[in-house]
């Protein structure tokens, strides 16, 4: 069900607003309303709207709590100990203390980098037996060490002509680079540079402290590296020590910013008027007298409580409340769309109708229950939405398994089941087995039957609630309304009549044109009867072009009906699928000896429930959502979504 | 329409899902500096195979564009290597783009400064899947070293008439219209070829909304950048037989090139977009191909439709991210970025 909401507003004079604002951020359950229908529709109404200075200061507390690897706790204050200068000066200083040394330790970090990189470099030369010094002193020749992206090498070819010798060395292929020295002579050496930079050339430094041949350097870096993390980590122990003396301020100082942060966002939904200012919005009609208690303390406040569809600027948002039962289905309808505030809330209905649709598809005791208890495993330890739906429709398979007698594809196993509640009974009771020739045309029949009680139930439950909501037009003239009712609903009657009781004289012309004949023009005319009842014009394009469109909807209209109503035939015909694979498994099984037979028990089973347990879920949805949703909701409401949700 | 067409149909929504969403331009829209943007795209499942290997603290601006463009390149040879088609000829029109691209940036070559690096320019990793000799356009200096270059192409004969043309002589949008033209022609003559009825109808029309879209902004170019005369204007617009020569006429007619928008909306021969048409004519541009772009991917069956809008959304996705990473870089404003992207 769509719970209640009702539509207030706070009103106080201007001078009183700051107090209002603390009261106001620290209740939870008011979904405001936009301050621009007021601003547009009021003349002198202005919004109080403004940029809340927080954002900047929470950009650098954040930025301090990742430098320094803290997390800083949320102690949510209700009033301020400083002004917000003060608390960013603090911040401010704060920040700049540890940024220093925090610097240094990166600077440090970077270095060890690039010398790791050098040392790399080196490698490559390990073999050469000439000093680096003899290397990075020549006088007429320039060399550079570096990376190129493996993804640029192609252009090299391009530049054949070009005075450089390219000497490549080692690729690696995880970070698309290649390792490499180029060579040029001084004369060319900034055009080289050039081309070479505008290829991502990553030049790589010979640290200046290293001489020698490359043998003797990569000892000299390697020791320079080794210092150096020494001192690394010596500074971010320091840092650490250091950034705990701050940490319970910092506390404190999170939580005003908090609340300050609330401050200014409550702000957006401020209007003033004169010295008086509002905020408008909504909240559960259950919670009105505890919103008034909330605001009690502040006697200047006054609460105007309203219907929420009172005022028709606003659209009432919707809150879905629904039973334990019934809520794991509502991720269905949010994935439609939300109810408007007064339309239905069709959660119920999926799960009624999602639960009895693939319970009748995916029909196996064994398998149902093993669905159920995979979704309450998934629902309790995975916390995963689907899990208590497929709970609920794996005890509705579990459920129709036990009135097609199967387990697990076994239809022996039951038998004793059977004979007992024969022996209660006195009489036998015997499962309906799908694939018996008997029962398949009645099963598809059936199937059909459903579908189309489930059509008429949806255009009746789209009459009521447009009647609701006085959309006579829809509710009269649609195609999912009365006249659709009246359509439908005589024709289903009439051929029920005919197939069960053998009544020929159902469809005469006396019952022709109130039920049928009559329906249809009324269907056709609905767009100029809807604009006859809004006092418009019947035809404004003329009747013509309206003829002809008009002709064609009916067309697609009546069609719909048959194309929706044989749409329900997929429900039988995955009864026989699901038969029709558990045979195949069963002959499997008996092909197979001794252990063979419970790996193709078990394995068939698994694929059986993998593969037709997500085809029959989708096509159960696929019905729900287009043969069904389709004539009776529209899903265009807006989430009941509080500003503040928790303090 | 073939088994093979609905294959590819699948695979293009497939990839289009994966393409940037409004909420990850709003996102990137929100980015501060090249290395958010290239971190940002490292996570997108779009992005993350191409940037998978290379370091965003490196990236920078250049190497960022031009990795998405080669994403795209990538992205679109995907699709065309993903089945053999009898109509593969049409799906060979964003490759015709591509060579196009690179012969004018070898023109460019000749009428820019001496630091211009042709090879910077061209999408080299093309010329594997491309009739044209990529080693010896570069070389070429003036059209008759290009002409010699392009030997054995179609190209040859389209600019041999031009051999003789100077360096100093040449007035390069004169080139832009003649390879619009010749890309058009091919788009025209391959649908033609493979199409009949009213896939062949969707698909001219939707080549000639795009290029009256492409004429409106040439007549804002020339007129504002270029002083180019009416007359001279008119001849190098591609004619259309959906807008008459008069409509033609008044707008070209028009002085302020401020003032083009609002007479393409007021003559009926463009729908009204809002304020963003108004600001900025290219975006207007984009929009309506967009328009046409998301009713071929949401509403059609038929593969080369929605091949056509995918080949789109990637070009505009690519656009897109350009001025996002130019504007980050120039430091332009969120509010001016955003009124450039169309999503």
């Amino acid at each position: 069900m769509i719970e209640k909401m009702k539509l207030v507003s706070l009103t106080t004079s201007e001078k009183h607003l700051e107090n209002l604002l603390r009261y106001f951020v620290v209740y939870q359950g008011f979904h405001p309303a936009s301050t621009e229908p007021i601003i547009h529709s009021v003349h002198g109404a202005i919004s109080y709207a403004s940029n809340n200075p927080c954002e900047p200061l929470f950009t650098e507390l954040l930025e301090m709590e990742t430098n320094l690897g803290l997390k800083i706790k949320t102690k949510p204050e209700i009033c301020l100990l400083g002004t917000i200068d003060e608390i960013q000066q603090y911040i401010e200083a704060t920040h700049q203390d540890i940024s220093g040394a925090f610097k240094r330790i990166k600077d440090a970090e970077e270095e060890v980098k690039s010398y790791r990189e050098a040392v790399a470099q080196v490698r490559n030369l390990e073999n050469l037996d000439i000093a680096l010094d003899d290397l990075f002193q020549a006088k007429f020749v320039s060399l550079r060490f570096g990376k190129l992206p493996l993804d640029v090498l192609q252009r090299l070819q391009y530049y054949t002509e070009s005075p450089f010798i390219f000497v490549p060395f080692h690729e690696d292929v995880n970070k698309n680079e290649l390792w490499c020295l180029y060579l040029t002579s001084n004369v060319y050496e900034r055009e080289i540079d050039n081309l070479f930079t505008s290829m991502f050339f990553e030049r790589i430094h010979i640290p200046a402290f290293v001489h020698g041949t490359p043998g003797s350097a990569l000892i000299a870096l390697n020791q320079y590296i080794e210092e150096k993390e020494n001192e690394i980590v010596q500074m971010k122990a320091d840092l650490v020590a250091k950034a705990h003396t701050y940490e319970e301020h910092l506390i404190l100082v999170k939580g005003q910013l908090q609340f300050l942060s609330r401050i200014y966002q409550a702000r957006q939904y401020v209007v003033g008027l004169g010295d008086r200012v509002s905020i408008t919005g909504f909240i559960e009609e259950k919670q009105v007298e505890a919103f008034k208690k909330h605001f009690a303390p502040v006697p200047e406040i006054e609460i105007v409580v309203r219907e929420a569809t009172s005022d028709k600027r606003f659209q009432p948002p919707t809150k879905l409340h629904n039973n334990w039962l019934t809520r794991p289905f509502q991720m269905f309808v949010d994935m439609y769309g939300i109810p408007s505030y007064k339309d239905i809330d069709p959660t119920a209905i999926v799960a009624i109708t999602y639960s009895l649709l693939f319970g009748i598809m995916f029909g196996d005791f064994g398998q149902g229950l093993a669905v159920a208890l995979i979704g309450f495993l998934l629902g309790k330890f995975k916390k995963m939405a689907l899990g208590p739906v497929m709970t609920r429709i794996g005890l509705s398979s579990a459920f129709f398994g036990l009135i097609y007698g199967e387990t697990f594809g076994n239809e022996t196993f039951l038998e004793p089941l059977y004979a007992w509640l024969s022996s209660l009974f006195g009489r036998t009771i015997t499962p309906i087995h799908a694939m018996e020739t008997s029962v398949t045309m009645n099963l598809l029949l059936a199937t059909v039957g459903i579908g189309a009680a489930i059509i008429l139930s949806m255009i009746v439950i789209n009459t009521i609630a447009k009647f609701k909501n006085k959309d006579y037009a829809e509710a009269l003239f649609s195609s999912n309304g009365l006249s659709g009712l009246f359509f439908y609903g005589f024709i289903l009657i009439g051929i029920l009549l005919q197939m069960l009781f053998g009544i020929q004289n159902v469809f005469t012309v006396w019952t022709i044109v109130p039920f049928i004949v009559l329906p249809l023009i009324l269907i056709f005319l609905k767009e100029p009867l809807h604009r006859h009842l809004h006092h418009e014009k019947m035809f404004p394009d003329g009747f013509g072009g309206f003829f002809i469109e008009g002709f064609f909807e009916l067309f697609e209209v009546v069609l719909s009906y048959v194309t929706n109503t044989l749409s329900f035939l997929r429900v039988g015909g995955f009864v026989l699928s699901h038969a029709g694979m558990m045979l195949v498994v069963n002959t499997l099984m008996a092909m197979a000896s001794g252990a063979g037979t419970i790996v193709a028990a078990v394995l068939g089973n698994l694929f059986v429930m993998g593969l037709e347990g997500l085809i029959v879920g989708i096509q159960v949805l696929r019905l729900e959502f287009y043969e069904m949703f389709s004539r009776c909701f529209e899903g265009d409401g807006i989430n009941f979504d509080p500003i503040f949700k928790e303090v | 329409m073939s088994f093979v067409g609905n294959a590819l149909v699948a695979k293009i929504r497939s990839m289009y899902s994966e393409c940037l969403q409004s909420e990850d331009y709003n996102e990137l829209l929100r980015s501060r500096s090249i290395y958010d943007v290239a971190v940002f795209l490292k996570k997108h499942p779009e992005y993350k195979d191409i940037l998978a290997t290379v370091s965003e603290a490196s990236l920078n601006r250049s190497r960022l564009e031009g990795l998405i463009r080669r994403n795209r390149f990538n992205h679109m040879l995907k699709l065309m290597q993903f089945v053999t088609l009898k109509d593969d000829s049409f799906y060979r029109l964003c490759l015709i783009r591509m060579e196009h691209d690179t012969i004018l940036a070898v023109i460019r070559g000749f009428i820019s400064p001496d630091e211009y690096d042709v090879v910077e320019q061209i999408p080299y990793y093309l010329d594997r899947y491309s009739s044209m000799n990529f080693l010896a356009l570069t070389k070429a200096t003036d059209f008759k070293t290009l002409v010699a270059a392009l030997e054995g192409t179609r190209y040859a004969k389209m600019l041999k008439p031009y051999s003789a043309i100077k360096n100093q002589d040449i007035r390069y949008y004169e080139f832009e219209a003649l390879f619009e033209t010749d890309y058009y022609q091919y788009a025209f003559a391959k649908i033609k070829e493979n199409y009949r009825g009213k896939l062949r109808k969707d698909l001219e029309d939707a080549f000639k909304a795009r290029i009256e879209m492409e004429n409106m902004i040439k007549v804002y170019r020339l007129k504002k950048y270029y002083g180019v005369k009416n007359e001279e204007i008119k001849s190098i617009l591609i004619p259309t037989s959906r807008v008459c020569e008069k409509k033609l006429d008044e707008i070209i007619a028009v002085k302020d090139p401020a003032e083009i928008y609002q007479k393409i909306v007021s003559i009926g021969i463009g729908t009204d977009v809002g304020d963003k048409g108004q600001v900025y004519l290219e975006y207007y541009g984009d929009h309506m191909r967009y328009l046409i772009a998301r009713k071929f991917m949401y509403f059609s069956t038929q593969s080369p439709k929605v091949f056509q809008a995918y080949a789109f959304f990637s070009e505009l996705e690519v656009q897109n991210l350009t001025h996002i990473i130019e504007g980050i870089r120039y430091q332009i404003s969120e509010d001016e970025i955003r009124s450039m992207l169309v999503f």
